[in-house]
């Protein structure tokens, strides 16, 4: 090729260099700012180092790839050449017949002529006007680097983060009293200080400052750990469903869980004022189910005048008692019972019956012989009633426990069991949650965020969410019914309102 | 192993094309003593003589056409012959017939008589005033430069060269030339009618004397020797690829054919007018003292190359376009690949 024309070639070189350079700074200046960008508004921050290394990568690389897509070849040097200049395609020619091993003179002369032309007008300056079409190209690229640089690096949410919080002196006193009420019930000796343990425990946790996720834990660890010490107590629902699957003895495990549990009859959570009138209310409500179960018993001999009929019925039923509760080497489903006073009226009752049977009467009448066993299913009541007040009234207690800790810490169902589809009656739809009010289907809320007036401090009255005010307010009106200060209405009034508070509004209520 | 030569320019061949441009100019100079203006006419019949082409001539009478071919005569030092066609010329008056005489023993023999067609500039005037029969004769001649009567065969002398005039007023009694005639000339020149400027020159010029007065400056074998150093001027495929995509967009039933064809030609040039259009170019190119074919030598030869060669249909005629406005269409539209 000739001189001039290398002359030229250079230029484009240098050129091409150049814009290569150019493209690749201005790409590393696009990427660079776009990560700087996007890591900043994610509130990701790496060194700065880290941000020079992408972009001199960036671009090295596509410097170098655009350098050699930019670098023109001699076909496009001549095309350029020959448009700029208006050489009349001598430069294309000259290019295009280069490679010829024997070019005819024509083609020298050519040669000749293209590269004198060239000369002619190797001064000029080459159109590079096309440049400014990309103009927008390293302004965008600035652009974005300084947006990335001074775009503020956004601080981190996590989603799941809780702030630790005190509790509230309504929760710590809440807490307090229900301690209180332990300590002043009449639970056994066998559950009491293993109960007060844990919630003493609790309290000790309660005024330490933890997540609300926290505190729940600690409340549903000390709600199951107090709920398994007292179920080690209660040994009435074994026998119970140990006998429930055979009609003959079912009636008798039916009549002793509901004197045990009469006190769940209520849709209402358990009150203090309910704990304190148990004993009186179980020495008549208890013997009055066994009793019935005694007449429920003595209905079916009712027409019955052969005692042998009756005795032969009565072994039947000591046989199936016996066969459901004790007879581990015939019947694998005998429950394991251990010791309880329980199953020892039960034996009693048992041998009882069979001794009753085998007499066969001693001549008596039959009149007589039914009222001797009516007396038999009386005593095995009486001996019952004891330990099944002592376990029903632990159960109560535990009801009581569970739900003055459940309103403390604000716990749901779901929270206790740890199912997520107990809260949905449904079992598919997703329900909203319950706020500002104090109920929610399926859910135990109690409370919510609505502000009432705190006027437990008359010098300090003040808005508070009710939801920490709506078990004092619970508790002294509890008191004052205990106290037998509030008429009638007023309790029926109360007692309807929480029913509906703490078990749920009725469709179309 | 062939050892590779390196060929290095000859001064020599240097000197002969320098030597064409000088020819060319002082051709130049002797016509414009009897030839007022019609500088691009003047051009493209210089041309076509040293492409070895015939041209066309359109004009209306006594704008020089009779006197350029004259006047080219003597500049070129080669015998001119005029034919003037009549609807009642026959082909053998214009190729020549065998005569019967009796030679100086009383012998009879049949001998040749040339027809005026054996020299090597004719002027065919009024060549549509011919018979088609006539004017087939004259197919053969300007194609093949060879005469062909009674199977024999007489081959004219080269440079052979032939300008055909048409009047464009004498509509009647007149046979328009077929398109193979047609192909045969390498250009169709428009002469114009000279300006008031122009006019003044010729009125005053023949007052002195009619006759011309142009004088010999180069001979045929110098004509030929131009014809074969133009033959060597290089054309890169662009421009020669630039020439065939003209010739083929005038067709309008080809895939790649231009809007232009589409829209107002009815046919087509043939593969003569890209022939035409790169061997003028390279003449062209030399006469104006570059050694490479350019778009501007092509864009340029685009009218007498075409003009003759392409008909338009009636779009155009409805829109008043004619042929020279119609190539100029087509030139614009094919302007993006002439760069």
């Amino acid at each position: 090729m000739t001189d001039n024309f290398k002359v030229f070639r250079k230029k484009f070189m240098i050129i091409a260099a150049l814009t290569a350079a150019a493209v690749g700074v201005c790409l590393g200046l696009l990427v660079t700012g776009a990560l700087l960008l996007a890591l900043r508004l994610n509130a990701i921050a790496l060194a700065w180092w880290i941000y020079l290394l992408v972009g001199l990568g960036v671009a090295a690389l596509c410097g170098t790839a655009a350098y050699f897509i930019i670098r023109p070849s001699d076909e496009r040097i001549a095309r350029k050449l020959d448009r700029d200049f208006a050489l009349g395609q001598k430069v294309q020619t000259m290019v295009e017949f280069s490679a010829e091993e024997q070019p005819v003179q024509m083609v020298l002369m050519q040669r000749r002529q293209t590269d004198e032309a060239l000369g002619e007008v190797a001064k000029k300056r080459l159109k590079m006007g096309w440049l400014w079409k990309f103009a927008f190209i390293p302004v965008l690229a600035a652009a974005m680097f300084l947006g990335g640089i001074l775009a503020p690096v956004q601080k981190r949410v996590d989603p799941d983060y809780e702030a630790p919080v005190a509790a509230t002196d309504t929760q710590l006193q809440a807490l307090r009293d229900l301690i209180a009420d332990v300590e002043s019930s009449d639970l056994t000796q066998t559950v009491k200080p293993r109960t007060l343990e844990e919630l003493n425990s609790l309290l000790g946790k309660l005024e330490t400052i933890k997540t609300p996720t926290q505190r729940k834990q600690d409340a549903i660890y000390a709600i199951n750990a107090i709920d398994g010490a007292i179920e080690a107590t209660i040994s009435y629902t074994q026998v119970c469903s140990a006998v429930s699957d055979d009609q003959i003895v079912a009636p008798l495990g039916t009549a002793i869980f509901s004197a045990a549990t009469y006190y769940q009859s209520g849709k209402n959570p358990v009150t203090m004022a309910e704990v304190r009138s148990y004993q009186e209310q179980a020495l008549n409500v208890i013997p009055a189910a066994l009793y019935g179960w005694t007449e429920q018993f003595m209905a079916q001999f009712k027409d019955v005048t052969i005692i042998s009929s009756i005795s032969q019925t009565v072994t039947t039923f000591a046989n199936t008692l016996y066969s459901q509760l004790f007879d581990e080497e015939n019947n694998p489903n005998v429950p394991a019972l251990g010791t309880s006073p329980i199953y020892d009226s039960l034996q009693s009752l048992i041998s009882s019956l069979m001794q009753f049977a085998a007499s066969g009467g001693n001549g008596q009448s039959a009149d007589v012989f039914k009222s001797n066993l009516r007396g038999i299913c009386n005593t095995a009541a009486d001996a019952l009633v004891p330990e099944l007040t002592v376990q029903s009234y632990s159960g109560m207690m535990n009801d009581y426990i569970r739900d003055a800790l459940v309103r403390i810490f604000r716990l749901s169902a779901q929270d206790i069991s740890g199912d997520e589809e107990q809260n949905d009656p449904s079992g598919d739809e997703e329900q909203p949650p319950a706020d500002g009010g104090g109920f929610g289907e399926g859910e135990i809320i109690v409370g919510g965020n609505d502000l009432v007036l705190d006027a437990s401090d008359p010098s300090d009255p003040h808005s508070v969410p009710y939801a920490d005010i709506i078990a004092d307010y619970n508790g002294i009106i509890s008191e004052q019914i205990d106290k037998g200060t509030t008429k009638e209405e007023l309790i029926l009034l109360y007692n309807k309102f929480y029913e509906y508070l703490y078990g749920g509004m009725e469709q179309g209520e | 192993m062939k050892s590779k030569q390196t060929v290095v320019l000859n001064e020599a061949d240097v000197e002969k094309v320098k030597a064409f441009s000088a020819s060319v100019a002082m051709v130049k100079q002797e016509l414009a003593k009897d030839v007022v203006g019609q500088k691009d006419i003047i051009d493209n019949v210089l041309i076509a003589i040293v492409a070895g082409g015939n041209v066309l001539l359109e004009g209306v009478p006594g704008v020089g056409k009779t006197r350029l071919v004259r006047s080219l005569g003597r500049a070129l030092e080669l015998p001119f012959s005029r034919i003037q066609f009549t609807p009642d010329l026959m082909p053998s008056d214009v190729t020549g017939t065998n005569v019967i005489t009796k030679d100086a023993d009383g012998n009879m023999k049949t001998v040749f008589n040339r027809g005026p067609i054996f020299a090597n500039l004719i002027l065919a005037d009024e060549i549509n005033r011919a018979t088609p029969k006539t004017q087939s004769a004259m197919l053969e001649v300007m194609q093949e430069h060879k005469v062909t009567v009674a199977k024999q065969t007489y081959v004219l002398k080269e440079p052979f060269f032939v300008m055909a005039t048409e009047n464009p007023i004498e509509q009647d009694g007149t046979y328009p030339l077929p398109e193979a005639q047609m192909d045969r000339f390498m250009f169709k020149l428009i002469v114009g009618f000279p300006t008031g400027e122009e006019l003044a020159d010729i009125v005053n010029m023949t007052q002195i004397t009619m006759d011309e007065t142009a004088t010999a400056v180069i001979d045929g074998p110098t004509v030929l020797a131009m014809r074969e150093l133009a033959k060597s001027v290089p054309v890169i495929d662009d421009v020669l690829n630039y020439a065939v995509k003209l010739v083929t967009g005038t067709h309008p039933e080809l895939a790649d054919a231009s809007e232009t064809a589409k829209k107002y030609i009815k046919y087509g040039a043939s593969p003569r007018a890209a022939q035409a259009l790169i061997t003028a170019a390279k003449v062209r190119a030399l006469m104006n003292g570059n050694y490479n074919v350019s778009y501007d030598d092509v864009n340029a030869l685009a009218y007498p190359v075409l003009r003759h060669r392409i008909k338009v249909n009636y779009s155009a005629i409805n829109d008043g376009i004619n042929v020279d406005g119609v190539i100029g269409q087509l030139l614009s539209e094919y302007k993006k690949y002439a760069k």
